[in-house]
C-alpha cells in the first residue's frame, strides 16, 4: 500500500464519523484553517476576523526515537518544544539510546498504557512496530512516523511520515555528485554501521543511482565504524590505499565529516576529488565553506519535531478531521553558496537554545 | 646457566635450567621470559600479511601514522584496563570519560576563555574523580565493578550529551598546546623524517610514555607489587597488610586519568570535541587489546607493553582490512574472526611458553 492509498484508507473513517457539514465548518473555523476556504464558501468572512487563534490544549505526545542521545535530534527536540509551546501541549522524549528496536516497541506500548494523546515514532524496523502501532490506532491514539518510515506497501497503521525519504534522498544526492566525478571514475561510499535503518537506505539509493546513471562508475563500500576517530582513520586508510579515488561520499553525519577531514588534510578538492554526504556537523559546514566538501544534505531535523506535534494536535483537536499528511523534509542542500546561513548560532539547527528574535 | 648434575651415577637426573642450544630453543627461552613476545609474534604475522596484501603499502610512514594514531588512542584505554584487570576489576565507563574530559576542556575554553592547557588539567582531574567514584562505589558498597561502571557509563554519556545540547564542537587551536598534544603538523605528502613530520606520531609517543611509566610502576614499585598481589590473592594480600580497597580505588583513578588524557589528545589532534567521541565500542576494543596482549580477565597478571602491542594488532586490523579491500558488509566478520584468531594464536604461543618453564 503506498502512502496515497494509506491516506485514502483513512478517509472513510473520517467521513464515517458522525460529523455534520455544519459542525465540520465550525471545527474548521475554530482551527483557523479555513479563513480563505470559508470566505470562498460563505462569501463574506474576512481573514482578520475569522479566528481568535487555536486553543491551547494540554495534550501529551510521546516521541519514540531510535537514538535518543544523538545530536542530530537536538533541533528536532527544539521543534517539539516550540510546537508544544504554541499549542499548549507537553511531550516526552523516549525510546532507545542505541537503536534497540525492542526498547522502542516497549516505549510505544508504555505510551499507549499512559493514554498518550499522540505518538510519534521513528519506524526503523519494517515490521516490528506494526502490532504496537495497530494497538495505538485501536485505542484512538494517532501515530505519526518521523525520521524513519516503513517501506512502501507496509500494513503499518501510522497516519503519516514526516522526514526524509531515505532511499530517495540517497538517490537524489548521488544524482547531484555523479556528474562531478569524471566519467568511469571510482568512488568510495561509506556507512558508519552497515544495515543501520537510517543510513543503509541512503547507501542503497547511492548504489542504485550509480547503476542507473554512473556510466561505468565503480565503487567500494567502506564500513567506517561507530565513532568519529575510527571513521576518520578508515576513510584515510582507504584514500591512502586507493589514491585514484574520484569521490568520498558519506551516508551519515560523522562519516561525512570524516570524508571532509581527509579531503581537507590531503587537499583533495584541488585534485578534483569530490566529497559530499549528509547532515550538518559543524565541521562538515566548515569544510563546505573551505571548499573541501562539495555539499551536504539537510533533512531539516527541526521540522521533524515541529510537524508531528502540529499534525497530532490538529488531529486531536479536529476529532480526526484534519488527518496527518506526509511531509518530505529533505529538500535542502547545503553548498558553498548558502552555507553561511547554516553556520550561525541558530535554534533551527540546534546550535543555540535561544528563540529567534 | 650451568646444568647441575648430581653425582648418582649413569642414571642421574638433571635438574635446573637447560642451556639453550639452537636458535629455536633460544627463541622459546625468550618466550618463557617475556609474556609480550607471544602477542608480538601475532603482530608480526599480521604486519607481514597486510604488507603483502597491500602490495607494500602497509609499512609506509604515512599509513603507519594512521595505525599508530589509533594504537595510541586504544593503547591508553587498554593500559588503563590492564591496571584494573590485574586487580580483578574492570571499567566499562572509560569511553564516557574519554568523551566527557575533552568536552569539558573545550567548553571551558569557548565559554570562559580558559586556556586549553588549564582546561586539560581540570579535565584530567575530572577523569580521576570519576575513577575515584567508580572505585569507591565498587569497594565500599561491594558492587561489582562491571555493574558500577555500566551505570557510570550511562551517567557520563547522559551528561556529555546534555551539557551542550548534544552538539559536536569545533575546538579552538592554541599553540603550542595542540602541537604538543596531538596536532599533526606534518605535510601529508612530505617526509616524516623531519621535526614537523614527527608530529604525525605524537599521540603514539604520548601513549608510549604513559605505558612505559605504568610498566615501570607495576614492575618496580611497591604500589605495583601491591596491585598484582591484590588481584592474584586478595585475602593473602590483606593478611600481609596491603590495603586492597585503597589499591583498587587508586587504580580506578589512574584509569580515569588515562581515559581523560586519551580524550584530550584525540581532541587536540582533530580540533573537535564530539559527544559521541568515545563509543562503548572503544572500551570493548581496548579490553580485547588488553586480553590478547596477555592480561588475564581473572586478575593477578597483566602487561602494559602487551596491551600496547594488542592495541597495535586491533588498530592494524581496523585499518588494514580497509586497505586490502574488505567491503563494508563483511569487514566486521573479518575483524571479529581476526581478533579471535589472534587470541587463539596468542594462547597457543603462551602455552608453549609456559611448557618451557622449568
Amino acid at each position: 500500500m503506498d502512502d496515497d492509498t494509506r491516506n485514502q484508507r483513512n478517509a472513510p473513517a473520517l467521513i464515517g464519523s458522525a460529523v455534520g457539514r455544519r459542525s465540520m465548518f465550525r471545527t474548521a473555523a475554530t482551527l483557523g484553517l479555513g479563513a480563505a476556504g470559508l470566505a470562498g464558501g460563505m462569501g463574506t468572512a474576512l481573514a482578520e476576523d475569522a479566528s481568535s487563534g487555536l486553543p491551547k490544549k494540554p495534550y501529551k505526545f510521546f516521541f519514540v526515537c531510535h537514538v535518543t542521545l544523538d545530536q542530530f535530534f537536538t533541533p528536532t527536540i527544539y521543534g517539539i518544544q516550540d510546537a508544544c509551546a504554541a499549542f499548549g501541549c507537553s511531550y516526552q522524549w523516549t525510546g532507545s539510546q542505541k537503536n534497540v528496536v525492542s526498547e522502542m516497541v516497549s516505549a510505544v506500548q508504555t505510551a499507549i498504557a499512559q493514554k498518550a494523546d499522540g505518538i510519534a515514532v521513528c519506524l526503523v524496523d519494517p515490521k516490528a512496530f506494526d502490532a504496537a502501532v495497530a494497538a495505538a490506532s485501536a485505542a484512538g491514539i494517532p501515530v505519526v512516523a518521523f525520521n524513519a518510515d516503513v517501506p512502501t506497501g507496509s500494513p503499518n497503521k501510522r497516519l503519516s511520515y514526516v522526514g526524509q525519504p531515505l532511499y530517495q534522498s540517497g538517490y537524489n544526492s548521488a544524482l547531484k555528485w555523479i556528474p562531478m566525478v569524471p566519467k568511469g571514475g571510482h568512488v568510495m561510499l561509506s556507512i558508519g554501521v552497515p544495515g543501520s535503518l537510517n543510513t543503509q537506505p541512503r547507501l542503497d539509493g547511492y548504489i542504485q543511482a550509480i547503476k542507473d546513471h554512473g556510466e561505468g562508475m565503480t565503487y567500494d563500500v567502506v564500513n567506517t565504524g561507530p565513532d568519529p576517530a575510527t571513521e576518520i582513520s578508515r576513510v584515510e586508510s582507504y584514500y591512502l590505499s586507493h589514491k585514484t579515488v574520484g569521490g568520498l561520499f558519506g551516508t551519515g553525519g560523522s562519516d561525512t565529516y570524516a570524508c571532509g577531514f581527509v579531503s581537507n588534510k590531503y587537499g583533495l578538492a584541488k585534485t578534483g576529488v569530490v566529497a559530499a554526504g549528509f547532515d550538518l556537523f559543524p565541521q562538515t559546514l566548515g569544510y563546505i565553506k573551505s571548499g573541501d566538501v562539495a555539499f551536504t544534505t539537510d533533512q531539516q531535523a527541526y521540522l521533524q519535531g515541529f510537524l508531528p506535534v502540529q499534525q497530532m494536535y490538529l488531529y486531536k483537536l479536529s476529532g480526526g478531521l484534519v488527518g496527518p499528511a506526509n511531509s518530505d523534509t529533505s529538500q535542502a542542500y547545503v553548498t558553498k553558496d548558502n552555507v553561511d546561513a547554516y553556520v550561525g548560532e541558530t535554534r533551527f539547527e540546534g546550535r543555540s537554545t535561544a528563540e529567534p528574535a | 646457566m650451568v646444568p647441575i648434575n648430581d653425582s648418582g651415577g649413569a642414571k642421574a637426573r638433571k635438574v635446573g635450567v637447560k642451556v639453550p642450544d639452537t636458535i629455536l630453543e633460544r627463541a622459546l627461552v625468550l618466550l618463557s621470559r617475556y609474556r609480550e613476545v607471544s602477542i608480538a609474534v601475532v603482530a608480526v604475522v599480521l604486519v607481514i600479511y597486510f604488507q603483502f596484501g597491500s602490495d607494500g603499502g602497509f609499512l609506509t610512514a604515512q599509513f603507519q601514522s594512521i595505525v599508530l594514531r589509533d594504537t595510541g588512542r586504544l593503547g591508553l584505554i587498554a593500559v588503563a584496563e590492564v591496571l584494573l584487570m590485574i586487580t580483578g576489576e574492570i571499567d566499562l565507563s572509560l569511553s564516557g570519560t574519554f568523551s566527557l574530559a575533552p568536552y569539558i576542556m573545550v567548553l571551558l575554553s569557548i565559554t570562559w576563555g580558559v586556556p586549553l592547557a588549564v582546561g586539560a588539567v581540570i579535565s584530567v582531574a575530572v577523569g580521576v574523580l570519576v575513577g575515584a567514584i567508580n572505585g569507591l562505589i565498587t569497594v565500599r558498597f561491594r558492587v561489582p565493578s562491571l555493574i558500577t561502571t555500566v551505570g557510570t557509563l550511562f551517567f557520563l554519556q547522559g551528561i556529555v550529551v546534555s551539557i551542550y545540547n548534544s552538539q559536536p564542537i569545533i575546538a579552538p587551536v592554541e599553540e603550542p598546546f595542540n602541537a604538543i598534544f596531538g596536532e599533526n603538523l606534518s605535510d601529508p605528502a612530505g617526509s616524516v623524517f623531519s621535526l614537523l613530520g614527527i608530529t604525525a606520531f605524537t599521540p603514539f609517543l604520548w601513549t608510549l610514555l604513559v605505558v612505559g611509566a605504568i610498566a615501570l610502576v607495576l614492575n618496580r614499585t611497591s604500589f605495583g607489587l601491591h596491585t598484582i598481589a591484590t588481584g592474584s590473592n586478595i585475602v593473602g594480600a590483606r593478611e600481609i597488610g596491603i590495603r586492597t580497597d585503597r589499591i583498587k580505588v587508586y587504580n580506578f583513578m589512574i584509569a580515569g586519568g588515562c581515559a581523560a588524557f586519551a580524550g584530550i589528545i584525540n581532541t587536540a589532534q582533530f580540533a573537535s570535541a564530539d559527544p559521541q567521541g568515545g563509543s562503548p565500542f572503544l572500551t570493548l576494543q581496548a579490553i580485547a587489546a588488553a586480553v590478547i596482549g596477555g592480561t588475564s580477565l581473572l586478575g593477578g597478571s597483566g602487561t602494559p607493553i602487551g596491551a600496547l602491542i594488542g592495541a597495535f594488532v586491533v588498530a592494524s586490523l581496523n585499518n588494514g582490512l580497509v586497505m586490502v579491500g574488505a567491503q563494508a558488509t563483511v569487514s566486521d566478520v573479518y575483524l571479529g574472526a581476526a581478533i579471535v584468531a589472534a587470541m587463539i594464536l596468542n594462547v597457543q604461543v603462551d602455552r608453549l611458553r609456559t611448557r618451557r618453564r622449568v
